[in-house]
């Protein structure tokens, strides 16, 4: 990791370690002219706005951009970490007609705050990123799908748009190249399912967000049945860097597997939360302690999600030496996700965080599958009682059981998005369960019968289920 | 027997917002149906819900069929089909929140105008909505005011204790033009300050802002730490003073 004094961003806690980070210089920067005056990192250190399109339109051909993008590593921030340049190779060169790019800007998943200070914050970095894409991939239209409750990124986004479009940078002749180029926010309705890249398929067509079947990959037949690229916000808003700068600059930071830099959010019990930029690699221990402000006075890391609610929590202090890329946060037993931190200290009751967990998950399934519609629920209640004094020992098997169900058996991830976190707090921290059900009325009452842990997980236990 | 639907609008009776915003984005998308969300979501600025006749009419407009308009209308939560108050309060209840205190913030407001989430206070000016993550979780808890009018007016509102809480409401309700204005929270040091500065956190009722105090006494200033923005931006006195007294017991 590139050490030293945080470079200070923004206003708002935004803070960045790397030396020259891909977004620095350009938060805060809103309309055009600033964008285009001052200077972004580029080697020569000349004004850089719309300068990387500018370069992409008259000298580099679709695969040139392609494989540029390949060669940087550059892993899509949205959560699964799927190479871009890659998915950008995947649409058909023959494809008549129109062909998409949709950016998903439905920022939900609880712990993730990044996306929207790019779209508020430099939103022509977004917009420039778009057109190198829109080229690389032969689309002359992109839909930014951005959550319904962001006013504030869906209205500067468009302000930017407009001025694009008043400068001729968007329309029917790009830079004065011939080049068709349009782009369109669109809102979300509030709707986390829409997040999915799928699901904000059938949103932008105007139905219920529902996931779609896949094969077809979006790629060959995705939004209006016309090959699309889906790619987060953050990684959209990596592509005019990586044209300035080269693939070069990239790969020279982060680790091998997973080159380049990353915006994280730290939320939780930290003394100074925020989101930083860093580089891959970058220790959990660094990220939390050094830029977070470490732990409140007197208090212990209890556990640690690295990227957002839906993914396993690591226990104890071992979270601290995990390296902060795709590969280290498998291998300490959870996952880099949307780079969503959420600390956890020992004053956290893991059953208080998983009811609260299942409740967004409950709250959040779109319904169309069985094992995830009823599964959340069940979840929830079967937290919730265990809260309310009604847990049995049974409760434990009883939802490692659901999970089972769920788990690879629902029809998009969000089943499983929901299950992991569970999973990982009753396998990892059965003792906080087991404090609530040792105080609870029931268990209490059944182990004077001589029950206490015998009785077979199943028909009593989720009758209670049914009746909560 | 209940009325199936009271009376239709007819698409050309609806108001020029809408007719105009579906003009000015029809040409981005190759049918009619996609602009459907967001179509509802500006019909829903315009009349503070979605009712059925609008919904009706709206379909009828972009020749979506009724059916699958309320399907969509049902499906998306931010899409409201009953009436609210002049400001929906939003407020996230997810973990980092509810760990922030939602759960006081939500009881206080039960408490002072006994209703319920959804409901209109009886003086017509708030109803509490609870949502799920709003994405701003390292301020919890996270809030959002929604004015409504011709565009529904977004306020963020973070790190609230139940005092300011109130207090905000009390002058909404009072209509005091000012009542979400910036309001000083508290001031504390900074950590891991990036220089030998006086760096320090500036919590309002809007944001926290890293900033360096220069200068003692009377004479002492605030400034924006980034120095990219100049001085804080704020025209309020009262923020000011209010400042300037924090920064000396500091
Ligand atoms: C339930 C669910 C919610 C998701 N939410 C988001 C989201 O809010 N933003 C996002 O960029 N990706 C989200 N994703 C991931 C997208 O499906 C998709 O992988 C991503 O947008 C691809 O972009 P990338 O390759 O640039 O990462 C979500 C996935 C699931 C299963
Ligand atoms: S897993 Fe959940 S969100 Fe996904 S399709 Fe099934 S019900 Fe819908
Ligand atoms: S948890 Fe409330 S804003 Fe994310």
């Amino acid at each position: 990791m590139a050490k030293g004094n945080p470079i200070l961003m923004n206003g708002i806690r935004h803070e960045c370690i790397t030396p020259v980070s891909a977004l620095d210089n350009e938060i805060g920067i809103r309309s055009l002219a600033d964008y285009e005056s001052k200077a972004r990192y580029v080697p020569d250190g000349k004004p850089g706005g719309y300068r990387a399109i500018q370069h992409v339109l008259n000298n580099m051909s679709p695969e040139q951009v392609i494989d540029e993008v390949k060669a940087s590593g550059l892993r899509g921030k949205g959560g699964a970490g799927f190479p871009t340049g890659l998915k950008w190779s995947f649409v058909p060169k023959d494809h008549l007609g129109p062909k998409y790019l949709a950016i998903n800007g439905d920022e939900g998943e609880p712990g993730t705050f990044k996306d929207r200070y790019i779209m508020e914050d430099c939103p022509h970095r977004l917009i420039e990123g778009a057109m190198i894409a829109m080229h690389a991939i032969g689309a002359e239209q992109t839909y930014c799908y951005i959550r319904g409750e962001f006013y504030d990124s869906l209205r500067l986004l468009d302000e930017a748009v407009k001025e694009c479009y008043a400068k001729g940078y968007l329309g029917d002749n790009v830079f004065g190249t011939g080049r068709r180029m349009h782009f369109q926010v669109h809102t979300g309705a509030g709707a986390y399912i829409c997040g999915e890249e799928t699901s904000m398929l059938s949103s932008i067509e105007g139905s219920r967000g529902h996931p779609k079947m896949k094969p077809p990959f979006p790629a060959i037949e995705g939004v209006f049945r016309k090959p699309t690229i889906i790619n987060n916000v953050e990684s959209i808003a990596c592509a005019p860097a990586i044209i300035d700068a080269g693939a070069g600059w990239f790969t020279a930071r982060g680790t091998e597997k997973s080159p380049g830099v990353k915006i994280v959010s730290v939320s939780g019990c930290v003394r100074n939360p925020g989101w930083w930029e860093i580089e891959y690699g970058t220790p959990i221990g660094v990220i939390v302690n050094e830029l977070a402000g470490g732990l409140l006075p007197g208090r212990k890391l209890k556990g640690l999600i690295p990227g957002g609610s839906s993914c396993p929590v690591i226990k104890g202090e071992a979270a601290f030496d995990v390296p902060f890329d795709y590969e280290g946060c498998v291998a300490g037993g959870s996952m880099l996700g949307s780079a969503a931190m959420i600390v956890l200290d020992d004053s956290i009751d893991m059953v208080g965080v998983m009811r609260n967990f299942s409740k967004f998950y409950a709250h959040e399934s779109c319904g169309k599958c069985t094992p995830c519609r009823e599964g959340t629920r069940w979840m929830l209640q079967i937290h919730q009682r265990i809260l309310d004094g009604g847990g049995t020992m049974e409760d434990l098997d009883l939802l490692i059981d659901i999970i089972n169900g769920i788990e690879a058996k629902s029809f998009c991830p969000l089943g499983d998005a929901a299950a992991w976190p569970v999973r990982s707090a009753v396998e990892r921290f059965p003792e906080d369960y087991i404090a609530w059900i040792e105080k609870s009325s029931r268990f209490n009452a059944l182990k004077a019968d001589g029950n206490g842990s015998a009785s077979p997980a199943g028909s009593e236990e989720t009758a209670g289920v049914e009746a909560n | 027997m209940p009325e199936l639907h009271t009376r239709d609008i007819n698409p050309a009776e609806l108001p020029k917002q809408i007719t105009d915003f579906v003009k000015g984005i029809a040409t981005q998308y190759p049918n009619t149906k996609a602009m459907l969300i967001p179509t509802l979501i500006e019909a829903q600025k315009y009349y503070g819900h979605v009712s059925d006749e609008v919904a009706m009419a709206i379909g009828r407009l972009l020749k979506v069929p009724y059916g699958e308009v309320e399907a969509v209308i049902d499906f998306y939560t931010m899409i409201l089909q009953k009436p609210t108050g002049e400001y929906i309060v939003g407020l996230c209840d997810t973990w980092n929140c509810e760990w922030g205190g939602a759960a006081a913030l939500k009881e206080h407001f039960i408490a002072k105008y006994g209703k319920g989430v959804g409901e209109i206070t009886d003086d017509g000016k708030f109803t509490l909505l609870m949502v799920e993550c709003l994405c701003d979780c390292h301020n919890p808890p996270s809030l959002q005011f929604l004015q409504r009018g011709e565009h529904f007016t977004p306020t963020w509102s973070n790190n609230l204790t139940v005092e300011l809480f109130d207090a905000i409401l009390d002058d909404l309700a009072a209509g005091r033009a000012d009542a979400l204005r910036e309001r000083f929270v508290r001031m504390e040091r900074k950590q891991n300050a990036p220089d030998d500065r006086n760096w320090v956190w500036l919590v309002t009722t809007r944001n926290q802002y890293p900033c360096v105090l220069e200068g003692s006494g009377d004479a002492m200033k605030v400034i924006d730490g980034f120095g990219k923005f100049g001085d804080l931006k704020n025209d309020n006195p009262a923020l000011h003073a209010e400042i300037a007294a924090a920064a000396k017991e500091l």
